[in-house]
């Protein structure tokens, strides 16, 4: 059995997690959720997921804070979420280390299930 | 007749009668005796020898009574002429006492006429003084009055010459001209006269290489901050000059004194009102000083002047009637006040007291604050901006979440292929009603964004994200929307654009009733992208058409609009080198063209 593809999806909106949820249904997947930065950060540190989804405005720890608080990692690929569309030039060094930064909504969620299929 | 002296002389008539001592002060007495029965013409007779007694023989029994007789008598006689003597004496003294007083009288008569002449000559002294004085009070320099008091002095011949002393320079004013000598010092070290006579007199016939009489120093009071003067006045006599000279001289000088400080104020107060003139004048600010009634009693050249019209309304703001919002109207201490295309801060203070009985007058001064107030206005404007600012993006995340969430979800439920043809519609429907929603806020955002970057864009983008916003607005009207555009770029800062494009579509919705149709196109016209926006509506009526552009003019009622908008797209338009210019009749309605040039072409 391939080994599972483990996601973790950290957003304060329910229906985000939802979507994320029933897009990658099946037993290819794992799916994490968490809908605030803290919890993320403790799943991430638990579950070493694969990948992350990380909402950038959240209540509590926002996106940046998240990445700041885990530092390392993990080897897990990192796609940033966000409407904000603001002056990234202070988060340079995040925009650098992450692997992708998604506009809300999604244009087509499609992308986003075949970029996942193709980290394993 | 034999006589003794101290015998009592008798007329020999009788040898009988022995010889009696008398008192020898006095000659004795002449008793005749007659003999024997003379008769009257005998007595007669001998009576012419004067004899002091005539007797008979018969009467001398007794001599010696007849002596007594004679001296009793005699002494009668002798007190008597005693008294006589002092009845004279007294006489004379009363005749010296009445010379005497005669004489006092003569001497008081004297006296009391060399008195009037006396007074006479001092009454004309003092009218002479009295017209002097008349005269020093309408004197305007310090020149004339100088010249006065010494022809003065010249003409009673009280004095000869008069200086003036300023400071360390001596002046002589003539008829025609004034000569000034400089003092090695000043002389107002002493304060004893005498003895700065002597140390002027040396150094002035010196300087004026001529012998000096008698000089006599007066200093005059001091005005303000000046420096000490005074007075020389020199007095050439072959008399001795006494107490009474000095007096009279000091007393014109005096007068002279008072006068020259009257001249210096009355020079003072003309500068100052002459300064306050040049003041009141040279204020920026037309100011006029007016009363209740809005006369005009004075004002300063900036304030207009129009011949004929007196009130205040009539002259400045050229109105039949007040101004509307005069501060006058209401009391108060400023008001705004709108005229033609500015607005005026007008302040209004009170000139007369209070108290006072007479016509309240007034100040009144007129501030162009139209900068200020537009100004103000943006800056609000820009303030109320922020805040939207920030409420959106408080609000774009609040909603943009959910709408996120609905779009990706929907996505997903349409990769579903077991899906039922309605449900499957139904989903789609879903999601582009969530994407419209979803742009709304963009638009919004953009809209209230403060940029201060140029953006590349063009104005069909521009004209898209608008209209959403002023949807509720247009849907009413038929929506005739051509697009051409896009080939053409500006550089612009795009949501000011926007906000233009809003205002144009805005009026063309007011001007129309509902069912019309409201045109909105975009074109490249030579090296301009030009947005046209068209209304059906009765036209911009022909007396205003200058005035749309102007800042604060509105057709809206009071609150409605700011009277800002045409104001503030025209400047925005050239603030890009653009033009907002219009075309509209009472036919066809009006069309608004919005033009700015193209910074190149896109393919």
């Amino acid at each position: 059995m391939k080994k599972q593809i483990k996601i973790l999806v950290i957003d304060d909106e329910p229906l985000i997690r939802r979507a994320f949820q029933k897009l990658f249904q099946g037993e290819k997947y794992q799916v994490f959720l968490a809908e605030d930065g803290l919890k993320g950060y403790q799943l991430w540190d638990v579950e070493k997921p694969d990948c992350v989804f990380l909402d950038v405005i959240m209540p509590g720890l926002n996106g940046w804070e998240v990445l700041e608080k885990k530092g390392d990692f993990c080897g897990a690929k990192v796609q940033m979420m966000s409407a904000y569309t603001g002056d990234l030039q202070d988060k340079k060094i995040w925009i650098e280390k992450i692997d992708g930064f998604l506009q809300k909504p999604f244009e087509d969620i499609m992308k986003i299930k075949s970029w996942v299929d193709g980290l394993k | 007749m034999r006589f003794e002296s101290s015998l009592v002389w008798v007329i020999e008539l009788s040898d009988k009668i022995p010889l009696i001592p008398w008192d020898s002060s006095s000659r004795p007495p002449l008793v005749l005796v007659i003999r024997g029965n003379s008769t009257s013409v005998y007595i007669k007779a001998v009576s012419s020898l004067k004899p002091d007694v005539i007797m008979t023989e018969s009467d001398v029994v007794d001599i010696t009574t007849v002596i007594e007789n004679i001296q009793s008598q005699s002494l009668i006689r002798s007190k008597k002429r005693s008294r006589e003597r002092s009845i004279t004496q007294r006489n004379k003294e009363l005749q010296t006492l009445a010379r005497d007083l005669e004489k006092m009288v003569e001497e008081r008569t004297l006296w009391i006429e060399s008195s009037n002449r006396e007074q006479k000559e001092l009454i004309k002294m003092e009218r002479l003084f009295v017209q002097f004085l008349i005269e020093m009070s309408i004197k305007a320099s310090q020149e004339e009055v100088l010249l006065s008091i010494r022809d003065q002095f010249r003409k009673l011949q009280i004095a000869q010459e008069v200086f003036l002393l300023q400071g360390k320079k001596l002046i002589l004013f003539s008829k025609s001209d004034k000569q000034e000598f400089n003092l090695s010092d000043s002389i107002w070290n002493t304060q004893d006269v005498e003895s700065l006579s002597e140390n002027v007199s040396r150094k002035l016939a010196k300087i004026l290489a001529r012998p000096v009489g008698r000089l006599f120093v007066f200093p005059l009071p001091q005005f303000e901050s000046e420096t000490l003067s005074g007075v020389i006045v020199e007095k050439v006599s072959t008399k001795p000059i006494v107490e009474a000279d000095y007096s009279l001289i000091k007393k014109y000088v005096q007068a002279l004194g008072l006068s020259i400080q009257r001249i210096k104020l009355e020079e003072s107060n003309r500068i100052s009102a002459l300064r306050w003139e040049k003041v009141f004048d040279g204020a920026l600010d037309p100011v006029a000083i007016i009363t209740e009634n809005y006369d005009v009693i004075r004002s300063n050249k900036s304030f207009d002047q129009v011949s004929g019209k007196s009130k205040c309304y009539e002259i400045w703001g050229q109105l039949t009637q007040p101004c509307q919002d005069c501060p006058m109207i209401n009391s108060a201490a400023k008001s705004e006040v709108a005229k033609s295309d500015k607005i005026f801060q007008v302040m209004r203070n009170s000139v007369t007291n209070d108290q006072s009985t007479e016509q309240k007058i007034y100040l009144h001064r007129y501030v162009d604050v139209t900068e200020t107030r537009q100004a103000h206005i943006r800056f609000i404007q820009n303030e109320k901006l922020s805040s939207i600012g920030q409420i959106a993006e408080q609000m774009a995340h609040e909603i943009y979440n959910p709408l996120a969430g609905i779009i990706a979800l929907v996505q997903i439920l349409l990769m579903d292929s077991d899906l039922v043809d309605s449900t499957r519609q139904d989903l789609e429907e879903i999601g582009k009603a969530a994407v419209r929603a979803q742009k709304v806020i963009e638009n919004l955002q953009d809209f209230v964004r403060e940029e201060s970057d140029l953006t590349i864009s063009n104005l069909d983008e521009i004209v898209d994200k608008t209209l959403p916003l002023l949807k509720m607005k247009w849907r009413s009207y038929r929506l005739d929307l051509k697009l051409d555009s896009a080939r053409g770029l500006i550089k612009v800062q795009p949501q000011l654009i926007s906000q233009v494009v809003y205002n144009l579509i805005q009026n063309a919705c007011q001007a129309m009733a509902s069912g019309q149709t409201l045109s909105i196109r975009t074109n490249i016209v030579g090296q301009f992208a030009q947005l046209i926006v068209e209304d059906q509506g009765v036209g911009i009526p022909e007396n205003i058409k200058s005035s749309i552009f102007k800042p604060f003019f509105t057709t809206k009622s009071l609150g409605e609009g700011t009277g800002l908008g045409l104001s503030l797209s025209k400047q925005i338009a050239e603030r890009f080198g653009g033009k907002l210019f219009f075309k509209s009749n009472e036919a066809s309605g009006t069309q608004f063209f919005l033009e700015i040039p193209v910074i190149e072409k896109a393919n």
